[in-house]
C-alpha cells in the first residue's frame, strides 16, 4: 500500500466524521417536538366513503392545532393507512403504528371484528386507542366482564342503541307487532336485533317476524311478502349499510307493505335519501350524531367546498376521537409526560370535554361515553327532521 | 418489532395455506376457491380443543388440520365420484366453503335455540348446544389463547415446506402429477383417481386446517368474516401467481402477496390499484406463474459448498 493512499484513507475517515458532526449538530437546531397520532380506516374496498370523508377533515384539524402553536408545545402528526375492510389488515397496521411510527394514540377502527382482536394488541403495546364506530360492547369489556385498559370509543354501544329504539317505538309510536330484516353476517345489525327484540318483548310487544339476509343480496320481496302477511305494524331494518334499507323499503312499496320503517346509525348518510328518500317517507333512523344540525351546516358547506365529498357520521365520529386525544395530549402535557400511558390516564378521566359533536364523558369501568344522547330523525319529504332526542335514564 | 413480526407471521400462514393449495391446484390439477372454508374448519376447531378441553396447542393444531381434511371427504367423495373436473369442482369447492361461512355464523342462534328446546330434534343435539353459544356466531369466537409467535409460525413453515416435498416427490406425488397431465392415461396406467384425488384433498385441506388454526391463536378472536371468498382467492392467486407444480414459488408468493400491500403503504389509495396491475402483468407476461414448473432443490447449495470446501482445501495445500 503507497503513502498517498494511506494519507487519503485517514484524511476521508476524519471527513466522514465532521460531516456526521455537522448533520446531528444542525439536526438538533432545528429538532420540533411532534407527537404522531395514527388513524385506521377504510381508503380501498367498499367502505372507501368511510376514508373518504373522514381524512381530509381530519388533517385540516391537526393542521389547524399546528398552525395555533400545538397541543401543549407538541405538534401533531395524522398518520393515516388503510385497511381495506380486513382484519389482518387492521392488525398489521396497528403494528406498524405502534413499533415503527411510535404513535402517541391511534384513532379507530370503525367495525367491531377488528375493534375486538385490536383490543388485546393495544393492552400488550401499552397505546390508546379511540375507536370510532366500533359498538359491540366486547371491544372495550371483555366477554368476561374485563375492562380493556387501552380501548376506547366515542359512539353508544349497541345494546343501549337497541334498546331506546324498542323504548320509542312501543312507548312514543305505540306500535305492537314488530318484523325484522336482519343480516346475519353483520355482528352489528345481529347485536341491535337482540337488544331491540329484548327490550321490545319486556314492554309487552309481540315480534311477528324475524327474516334474515346477507351481505350484498338485493332482493328482498319473499321475506317482505312473509312480513307483510304476518301483519306487521313495524319493520326494523338494521343495516350496516344503507343499500339494504333503501332496496328494502323500495320492494316493500312495489309490495303494498304499509308500515313504519325504523334503521339505525349505520344508515344514518346523505346518499340514502338520494336513493330511496320518497319511499322512505316517515321512515325513523336513529342516531349518536346529525349531519343536518344548523350548528353544523356551516362546517359542512366549508368542508364540500374544500374538498368535493360530503360530511358525514364517520367524519364527525372522527374528529370527535381527534379531539379527545388532542385533550388527552394536553393534559398529559401539563404533568409533563407525553407518553401513551399517560394519555391513556387521561382518556380515562375525560370529564364533560366539549369535543366536535357534544360534551363528552368517559366510563371509567366500561371506556364508553357517558349517556351520550340518542337522536331520532324521521324523514320528510326526502330530508333528515330531528324529532326527538332520547336521553337514557 | 411487532410490525415486522406481523408480516411475517401473517406471510406465514399465508404460505402454510398456499403450500395446500400448491398440492391441489398446483400438482393434481383441481382448481379450488374455497380453502378458506378448510381453514376456517380447522381454525374453529383446534380453537375449540385448546380452550375447551385444554389439548396443548401443536396437538391441537394438528387435530384441527386432521378435522378439516377429514370434513373435506364431505365435499371429495361425491365431487371425485361423479368425476368433477376444471371449474365444476372450483364451484363445488367454493358452495362447501360458503356454506361453512354460513353455519359459523348462525352457530350462537343456532346454540340457542338448541339450549331452549325441550323437545324433537334439538334434544339429540343437547350437549353441544353451549359450545355453539360460546362460538358467538357474526360475533366471534373470543377470548382465546395467542400462543402463535414468529418462532412457532416459523417451525410451523419448515415443517410443513418439508412433508409437502416429500408428498409431491413420493410415488401419491407422482400419480397426482400424472393425474393433473392426463386423466386417461393416468388411469391407463394403474392410477386409482378416487384414491389419489382424495388423499391430494385431505392433505390440502390439512394445510389449510393447521393455517386456519395458526390465525386463531394469533388474532386470539375467530369471526366468520376472516373466511370470505377474498380469502380463498387469494391463496389460489398465490398458487397461479407463483407457478404450476412447482413448491418453492407458491412460498415466495404466499409471502409476497403479504408484504406487497404493506410496502405500497405510501400510495395509500392507489396502492389496490397498483397490486392488482401488476398481477396483469405478470400474467401476461409469464402465464406459468412466476416460477411454472420450477421446482424446488438444493443443488446449488450443494455445488456452493464444493465450491468453498475446496477453495479452502486447495488453500491449505498451497
Amino acid at each position: 500500500m503507497n503513502k498517498s493512499a494511506q494519507f487519503f484513507r485517514k484524511w476521508s475517515f476524519l471527513l466522514v466524521i465532521g460531516a456526521l458532526l455537522v448533520t446531528s449538530l444542525s439536526g438538533c437546531g432545528s429538532q420540533e417536538k411532534v407527537l404522531k397520532v395514527g388513524y385506521i380506516t377504510e381508503q380501498t374496498g367498499v367502505d372507501a366513503y368511510v376514508g373518504a370523508a373522514s381524512v381530509p377533515a381530519m388533517q385540516d384539524y391537526v393542521d389547524e392545532v399546528n398552525a395555533k402553536g400545538g397541543v401543549g408545545g407538541y405538534k401533531l402528526e395524522l398518520v393515516v393507512y388503510d385497511t381495506r375492510s380486513e382484519v389482518p389488515d387492521a392488525v398489521t397496521v396497528a403494528k406498524r403504528l405502534m413499533d415503527q411510527d411510535k404513535a402517541v394514540a391511534i384513532i379507530g377502527p370503525s367495525w367491531s371484528s377488528a375493534g375486538i382482536p385490536l383490543a388485546e394488541i393495544a393492552n400488550t403495546a401499552k397505546v390508546p386507542m379511540v375507536a370510532t364506530t366500533a359498538s359491540n360492547v366486547n371491544v372495550t369489556v371483555s366477554e368476561d366482564g374485563k375492562l380493556h385498559p387501552y380501548m376506547f370509543r366515542v359512539c353508544f354501544i349497541d345494546p343501549y342503541q337497541g334498546f331506546a329504539q324498542a323504548d320509542f317505538a312501543y312507548n312514543k309510536l305505540g306500535l305492537r307487532k314488530a318484523a325484522f330484516l336482519t343480516d346475519i353476517a353483520s355482528p352489528y345489525t345481529v347485536g341491535l336485533h337482540k337488544f331491540f327484540k329484548d327490550h321490545f318483548l319486556e314492554l309487552g310487544g309481540e315480534i311477528v317476524a324475524e327474516e334474515g339476509y346477507t351481505q350484498g343480496d338485493a332482493e328482498f320481496r319473499a321475506q317482505l311478502a312473509k312480513i307483510k302477511d304476518a301483519g306487521a305494524e313495524l319493520l326494523v331494518v338494521d343495516a350496516y349499510t344503507f343499500k339494504d334499507i333503501g332496496l328494502a323499503a323500495q320492494q316493500a312499496e312495489a309490495l303494498g307493505l304499509k308500515v313504519q320503517i325504523m334503521g339505525g346509525d349505520g344508515v344514518f348518510v346523505p346518499e340514502l335519501l338520494e336513493m330511496a328518500g320518497p319511499q322512505l317517507e316517515g321512515a325513523i333512523v336513529t342516531t349518536g350524531v346529525t349531519t343536518d344540525s344548523p350548528e353544523f351546516a356551516e362546517f359542512n358547506k366549508a368542508f364540500e367546498a374544500k374538498h368535493g365529498v360530503q360530511a358525514n357520521i364517520y367524519t364527525y365520529y372522527g374528529l370527535d376521537a381527534l379531539m379527545a386525544i388532542e385533550y388527552a395530549i394536553g393534559e398529559a402535557a401539563k404533568k409533563g409526560d407525553v407518553t401513551p400511558t399517560a394519555v391513556r390516564d387521561a382518556l380515562e378521566t375525560m370529564k364533560d370535554v366539549q369535543l366536535f359533536t357534544s360534551k363528552v364523558t368517559m366510563e371509567p369501568e366500561t371506556h364508553n361515553p357517558y349517556k351520550k344522547p340518542l337522536l331520532i330523525m324521521t324523514i320528510k319529504d326526502s330530508q333528515w327532521v330531528l324529532t326527538e332526542t332520547f336521553q337514557p335514564e | 418489532m411487532g410490525y415486522i413480526n406481523t408480516i411475517i407471521i401473517l406471510g406465514g400462514i399465508n404460505i402454510i395455506a398456499a403450500l395446500g393449495v400448491a398440492i391441489l391446484t398446483g400438482y393434481t390439477g383441481l382448481f379450488t376457491i374455497g380453502h378458506a372454508g378448510f381453514m376456517a374448519l380447522g381454525g374453529y376447531m383446534s380453537a375449540i380443543f385448546v380452550k375447551e378441553l385444554g389439548v396443548p396447542f401443536p396437538i391441537a393444531l394438528l387435530l384441527g388440520g386432521t378435522f378439516a381434511g377429514l370434513c373435506s371427504f364431505i365435499i371429495g367423495y361425491p365431487a371425485f365420484r361423479s368425476e368433477l373436473r376444471g371449474d365444476y369442482f372450483a364451484v363445488a369447492t367454493l358452495g362447501f366453503s360458503e356454506a361453512t361461512r354460513l353455519l359459523l355464523n348462525n352457530t350462537r342462534s343456532m346454540g340457542q335455540s338448541i339450549v331452549d328446546a325441550e323437545s324433537g330434534i334439538g334434544m339429540l343435539f343437547k350437549p353441544i348446544g353451549p359450545l355453539l353459544v360460546k362460538l358467538g356466531g357474526v360475533f366471534g369466537y373470543m377470548n382465546l389463547p395467542g400462543p402463535t409467535s414468529v418462532f412457532v409460525v416459523v417451525v410451523a413453515v419448515i415443517l410443513a415446506l418439508f412433508f409437502a416435498h416429500m408428498f409431491v416427490t413420493s410415488q401419491y406425488g407422482k400419480n397426482c402429477i400424472a393425474i393433473s397431465q392426463d386423466e386417461v392415461a393416468a388411469q391407463m396406467m394403474g392410477v386409482n383417481l378416487l384414491k389419489t384425488k382424495m388423499i391430494a384433498l385431505f392433505v390440502s385441506a390439512f394445510y389449510a386446517g393447521v393455517a386456519g388454526g395458526l390465525m386463531a391463536f394469533y388474532f386470539a378472536y375467530l369471526t366468520p368474516s376472516f373466511f370470505t371468498i377474498t380469502k380463498s382467492s387469494d391463496l389460489l392467486a398465490a398458487v397461479v401467481f407463483g407457478g404450476i407444480q412447482s413448491l418453492i414459488g407458491p412460498v415466495i408468493t404466499g409471502f409476497v402477496l403479504v408484504l406487497f400491500p404493506e410496502l405500497l403503504r405510501t400510495f395509500a389509495e392507489w396502492r389496490l390499484i397498483i397490486y392488482g396491475f401488476l398481477f396483469v402483468i405478470v400474467m401476461i407476461f409469464r402465464p406459468q406463474g412466476l416460477l411454472g414448473y420450477v421446482e424446488m432443490n438444493f443443488q446449488f447449495a450443494r455445488i456452493w459448498w464444493k465450491k468453498i470446501f475446496h477453495r479452502r482445501q486447495s488453500s491449505q495445500e498451497g
